[in-house]
């Protein structure tokens, strides 16, 4: 009997840890992934190919190019903003600085933040904005570049809503989004940059895809 | 005709000291009462209008961000210049200021949507917030300082 009982013990005891185990989240990969047909020793067979971020290349404040390379080995969170914004912008930057705060000695992160007026927010303009953040070129990049280009890049690669319009405050129409890029330009994750309990649940995300990027 | 007499003389004694109730002395801790409701009128009114225009960029407690947006809350260049807010509410702000010894270049741009009734209340709301006590800031101070409002 007692030898039962102990057995029923452990195998609940492993069990739990077995739950535990598949509670721990998984990001999902985020955006419809395309079906590529090959054809393999005559066999026909399809491939699915996850949806990533598009070749890009834009100058940060350093007049430095920034492109997808730039985040080889890293993970990186992005969002659409521009600096002379009344609305969410400033409230998504001190989002954005609670991030750059929090992963402050991690060098897998980086924070990209690609400008919708590019035309006004020129390279001298970013460098003035990100000192006045007091942030660094090392850690968080400020893009610029044409305009078509990058609201392209936001419409199909990030999913995102950009766009000029007069009837939006300051004259550009954007989302509030932060989107969480792994080191596979893969998307893992969408959360509100006006929303502190949404950040902290990106915080926590961050954390989970850093893992799963380190060697097991 | 002495009896009709009498009643006047005690009808006008009664209204009399019904008026002398009203008298400017006896009124004074009313008008005050009505100064203190004016005052917090002003004040949760400017609060609401405060979070729906302003507090995206200042912050919801006044605390600014960084060396971008400049701090309201225990900001001395407020409190020193509050007729400047004014304008600075409606017509925006190019120059660069300095506040609590930083200084600010980013513009503010202009909300020229308020009414002079609305910068009023905003105005009595962040300069009696956050530790600061100015009193209310009126309508009509608005109104004429607004007139130099370039």
């Amino acid at each position: 009997m007692k030898v039962t009982a102990k057995a029923i013990f452990a195998i609940l005891f492993f069990g739990a840890l077995l739950s535990c185990e598949t509670a721990n989240k998984k990001l999902p990969v985020l955006g419809r992934p395309q079906l590529i047909e090959k054809v393999i020793d005559g066999q026909t067979k399809t491939d699915t190919i996850a949806h990533t971020i598009n070749d890009f290349k834009f100058l940060n404040q350093d007049s430095a190019w920034v492109t997808n390379d730039t985040f080889i080995d890293k993970i990186y969170v992005a969002d659409f903003f521009f600096t002379s914004c009344p609305s969410i912008c400033p409230i998504m930057k001190s989002q954005l600085i609670r991030i750059y705060d929090e992963f402050e000695n991690e060098d897998r992160l980086k924070l990209v933040s690609y400008s919708i007026d590019p035309e006004y927010d020129t390279v001298v303009v970013l460098r003035d904005y990100a000192d006045a953040l007091g942030v660094s070129s090392h850690r968080w990049h400020f893009l610029t570049g044409d305009k078509n280009e990058i609201y392209e890049l936001g419409e199909i690669s990030y999913m995102v809503a950009a766009a000029e319009d007069a009837e939006s405050p300051g004259g550009f129409l954007h989302s509030g989004a932060f989107l969480l890029v792994d080191s596979q330009r893969r998307m893992r994750g969408v959360y509100d940059g006006t929303v502190p309990d949404q950040v902290d649940v990106l915080i926590a995300d961050i954390r989970i895809l850093l893992a799963e990027n380190d060697p097991k | 005709m002495i009896q009709n007499n009498r009643r006047l003389l005690s009808a006008l004694f009664f209204s009399a000291s019904i008026l002398m109730q009203c008298s400017p002395s006896d009124r004074k801790p009313e008008g005050s009462q009505r100064a203190e409701m004016r005052f917090y009128q002003y004040y949760v009114q400017g609060k609401l209008l405060y979070l729906v225009h302003c507090s995206n960029c200042h912050g919801r407690e006044g605390e600014g961000l960084q060396q971008l947006i400049p701090p309201l809350a225990q900001s001395d260049y407020l409190l020193s210049n509050i007729d400047k807010t004014v304008c600075i509410i409606s017509k925006g702000l190019n120059d660069e200021i300095e506040v609590n010894g930083v200084k600010f270049s980013q513009p503010m741009p202009p909300h020229d949507d308020l009414r002079i009734l609305e910068i009023a209340e905003i105005i009595t709301y962040i300069s009696n917030s956050w530790g600061a006590s100015s009193g209310i800031f009126s309508a009509k101070k608005v109104e004429n300082l607004s007139s130099a409002c370039q």
